[in-house]
């Protein structure tokens, strides 16, 4: 089983608008500066839209943005 | 400019004396630390008072009694009142501290195997026998009067009480030196013990009564005889504190002898010295010395003297600079931190945040008594990480695209005078006065076209200082090129810039450039301009802080405006600079917000500045600044402007110059949709750095393609898209066809393999 360094479930109150369905919890890569991290997010399962969340983007997206930053 | 050497960095450590020990440290043979005695003592703490007298006298008791004081002599106290009277608070830790019961030196030192013997038990022989046996040697003691002491059974009673005596006598057998008493050692003796001991000290005292003919080296009291130090009779020798400083040389010299280093490496600054370090005492209110109504202090008398101690140092940068008193260090460290940042091959640069926080404005360049500049070193530091490719890329980026959107279709321009086809002058309001107060410029460029002959052309754009202080060399280059060619484009005229930065970049690049307050005040005030009063105090630009004839207009002109003026304690060359220089403002914003209290609680008055970001910064905090040409324009408030009206307002002006001056036809582009944002949520996207004109384009997309996220339980929707480097999300709800928008973020990780969200593929 993969290791992710996040992983968030929609549990259903995210719906694509585009596709008209609801966003599922999936796996999507997330990439700064030559490094990538596997995580899992609400995504919709059709036209893969990605959802992410203040607290993440905020929270420990910015963190290891900036400890990249300083490598 | 420098390079980042350690040769470089010696040269910027040298110029700091912060480090450097207080004056009666660095005349004090022994280095007794006297300005951590008296911080103990004046709060009452004899006890650690006593910990650093025995930190550096072997014999506390003794020396506290009979030391000469030179100290005395280089106490900056002086220069305001009776120097400290540092040998009497000695005395008062040695009779009013506690004793230290654990953890004596001793008690942590290896034994060593090698023996030494100290002949002569005089005041040097009983500190090298002590300090050597302090390092773990085994050492013999031998005197040949009946008990040890030399000269200083001969001190008075008075002075030097028996009790002290004894008890700092009782430590030569605590130990474990052997003593042998009644014992003179002569010439054939002596080589005796050179071959019974691994090393042989003998006092000037003792040498004496010896017929020898040997060379002493000064230095480190090592003779032409191997395995054979002597004391050093010549100058000092007649001090007991100069005795005590030759015993403890000798032990070093012994010991390094012994363990088989070098005897002369690093020692220079071993026994007295001149300090350094940089005193101010010129506000220190007189104070004279605490007189004993005893022979000796009470306690309360002794905390009163070490209270008049001014604990000497220097705090001239760090006073005028809360970049510097942020990281709680001095620049001393500060230069090493950055050149050992620029010198990190793997791991975190933790310094960069440090480098990028500076606002490089020169005030401590000034204000050091040795011209450090913290600024200089920071910015050739951004420079070195620009060229290695290692400045982080969110550190600057809003910045250099603004500078960007100055020098791009929104906002540059560079045309004549309409109806005239030269130019002699060309106004130059720059980026930030644009992005500020467009109507003044408006009013400013009106005023300049009917009253200046020979024409009057408009450039819009910024002068690159933003790339400058990124660190940015290229790109500097590349903007100044830019204007350069508009310049040549309407003939070279002068520039008049409305911003002290464009004026200073200008006259660096071989611009010819005149600021607008000395125009003025050649050219008479302009008729906008009223009787008015009240008090102003000047807060100078960082920029232009040698300009004193700038300077000096600025306040010539507000005093014709019927203004008093008050001046700031750091004013002309010492004044500070407001935040947004070095892109500081946009970095980091705690040492933003400490810049500006600093420059604003200067003074209660209301403040006059002649830069657009002074005045920005300061009324982004309430203090009621006006810019220079506010008064001399009669401009009524301009509240500040937040990041996205920067915008707004330079493609505003741009396009009502256009169509106003030149009857362009032109019109601005309309959002294709409808949207609306109150002014809380204006202010959280301000905070986040998050332009309108983000948000437009993230809705803008959103109603073409119907790529947004709805949440059920929150009934609003998320829309993304990737502008730049950056992802920006919005929240939003939409009521009767208009997007209310309620919150945005950001990231700048992109999604791999990923169609949608604009992301990477």
């Amino acid at each position: 089983m993969a290791q992710y360094y996040e992983s968030i479930d929609p549990n259903g109150e995210l719906i694509c608008q585009k596709c008209g369905v609801p966003f599922e919890k999936m796996e999507v890569t997330l990439a700064y500066m030559g490094n990538s991290f596997p995580v899992e997010l609400p995504r919709c399962p059709i036209c893969k839209m990605v959802y992410v969340p203040e607290d993440l983007a905020t929270g420990k997206i910015l963190r290891v943005e900036k400890s990249l930053e300083d490598k | 400019m420098f390079e980042l050497t350690q040769q470089s960095l010696h040269q910027w450590e040298a110029l700091c004396t912060q480090d450097q020990p207080p004056y009666c440290t660095a005349r004090c043979p022994l280095h007794l630390d006297g300005k951590g005695l008296c911080a103990a003592v004046e709060k009452g703490n004899f006890t650690k008072g006593r910990e650093i007298v025995e930190k550096y006298v072997v014999l506390p008791h003794i020396l506290a009694a009979v030391c000469e004081a030179p100290c005395h002599s280089k106490c900056r106290r002086q220069e305001a009142g009776d120097a400290v009277q540092l040998q009497l608070l000695e005395q008062a830790c040695m009779t009013y501290g506690k004793k230290k019961q654990t953890g004596s030196r001793m008690a942590f030192v290896r034994k060593k195997t090698e023996t030494v013997a100290v002949v002569g038990a005089g005041m040097a022989g009983l500190c090298t026998a002590l300090e050597l046996s302090v390092r773990g040697y085994h050492v013999t003691l031998v005197e040949k009067a009946a008990q040890p002491g030399g000269r200083l059974l001969q001190v008075p009673e008075q002075q030097l009480a028996a009790a002290d005596l004894e008890k700092d006598l009782k430590k030569i057998e605590q130990s474990g030196i052997m003593l042998e008493t009644g014992h003179a050692v002569n010439e054939a003796e002596l080589q005796d013990l050179l071959a019974q001991y691994d090393a042989v000290y003998v006092s000037a005292a003792a040498l004496e009564d010896m017929a020898l003919d040997i060379a002493i080296d000064r230095a480190t009291l090592q003779t032409d005889i191997d395995k054979l130090f002597a004391g050093n009779s010549e100058p000092e020798g007649s001090s007991f504190i100069a005795d005590a400083s030759d015993g403890k040389k000798a032990a070093i010299s012994i010991d390094r002898y012994l363990q088989k280093a070098s005897l002369t490496l690093k020692r220079e600054q071993e026994g007295a010295f001149a300090s350094n370090l940089f005193t101010r005492t010129e506000q220190v209110a007189p104070l004279a010395a605490v007189q004993p109504q005893a022979i000796h202090y009470t306690e309360a008398e002794a905390q009163q003297e070490a209270e008049r101690c001014i604990q000497c140092r220097c705090t001239e940068c760090l006073d005028g600079c809360a970049f510097l008193r942020q990281y709680k260090r001095y620049p001393k460290q500060y230069a090493r931190e950055v050149f050992n940042n620029s010198t990190i091959v793997m791991g975190i640069h933790g310094a960069n945040g440090m480098i990028n926080s500076c606002s490089l404005c020169g005030q401590c360049k000034v204000l050091c008594p040795n011209g450090f500049d913290m600024g200089e070193i920071c910015k050739v530091a951004r420079q070195d990480m620009v060229t290695r490719g290692k400045m982080p890329p969110s550190t600057h980026d809003f910045a250099l695209m603004d500078m960007a959107f100055s020098n791009g279709d929104d906002y540059f321009l560079a045309r004549h005078q309409p109806g005239t086809a030269e130019s002699r002058y060309a106004l130059f309001p720059g980026c930030q006065m644009g992005a500020s107060m467009p109507q003044l410029v408006q009013q400013v460029y009106r005023d300049l076209s009917q009253r200046l002959d020979g024409g009057v052309g408009l450039i819009l754009g910024c002068c690159g200082a933003i790339a400058d202080w990124a660190g940015d060399q290229p790109l500097l280059q590349q903007e100044l090129e830019k204007i350069r060619a508009a310049w040549q484009q309407l003939g070279e005229p002068q520039m008049i810039t409305l911003c002290p930065s464009c004026y200073a970049a200008f006259q660096q690049a071989d611009i010819p450039a005149v600021h607008i307050v000395t125009l003025l005040s050649e050219l008479g005030l302009p008729m906008q301009s009223g009787q008015q009063n009240g008090v102003l105090a000047v807060h100078d630009s960082c920029t232009t802080r040698f300009d004193r004839s700038l300077q000096d207009t600025v306040r010539a002109l507000a005093q014709q405006a019927g203004y008093t003026i008050e001046e700031l304690p750091y004013s002309r060359e010492k004044t500070h600079c407001c935040g947004y220089g070095g892109l500081t403002s946009m970095v980091n914003q705690e040492v933003n917000q400490a810049t500006i209290q600093q420059c604003i609680g200067q003074s209660e008055s209301d403040y006059l500045t002649y830069c657009v970001n002074c005045r920005d910064q300061f009324r982004s905090q309430g203090k009621t600044t006006r810019h220079i040409l506010e008064l001399l324009y009669g401009m009524d408030d301009t509240p500040v402007a937040d990041i996205s009206m920067r915008r707004i307002n330079r493609q505003r002006l741009k396009y009502q110059m256009r169509k106003e001056v030149w009857g362009d036809d032109v019109t601005m582009a309309e959002p294709k949709i409808q949207y609306h944002i109150a002014d809380e949520v204006r202010q959280q996207l301000h905070e986040c750095m998050i332009l309108e004109s983000d948000i437009i384009q993230i809705l803008e997309h959103a109603d073409a393609t119907k790529e947004m996220i709805y949440h059920k339980e929150r009934q609003l929707y998320f829309s993304s898209l990737r502008i730049g480097n950056v992802t920006f999300w919005v929240e939003f709800t939409i009521q009767d066809g208009v997007y209310e928008v309620l919150h945005g973020y950001s990231h700048r990780m992109s999604f791999e393999e990923c169609d949608v969200n604009g992301a990477v593929l």
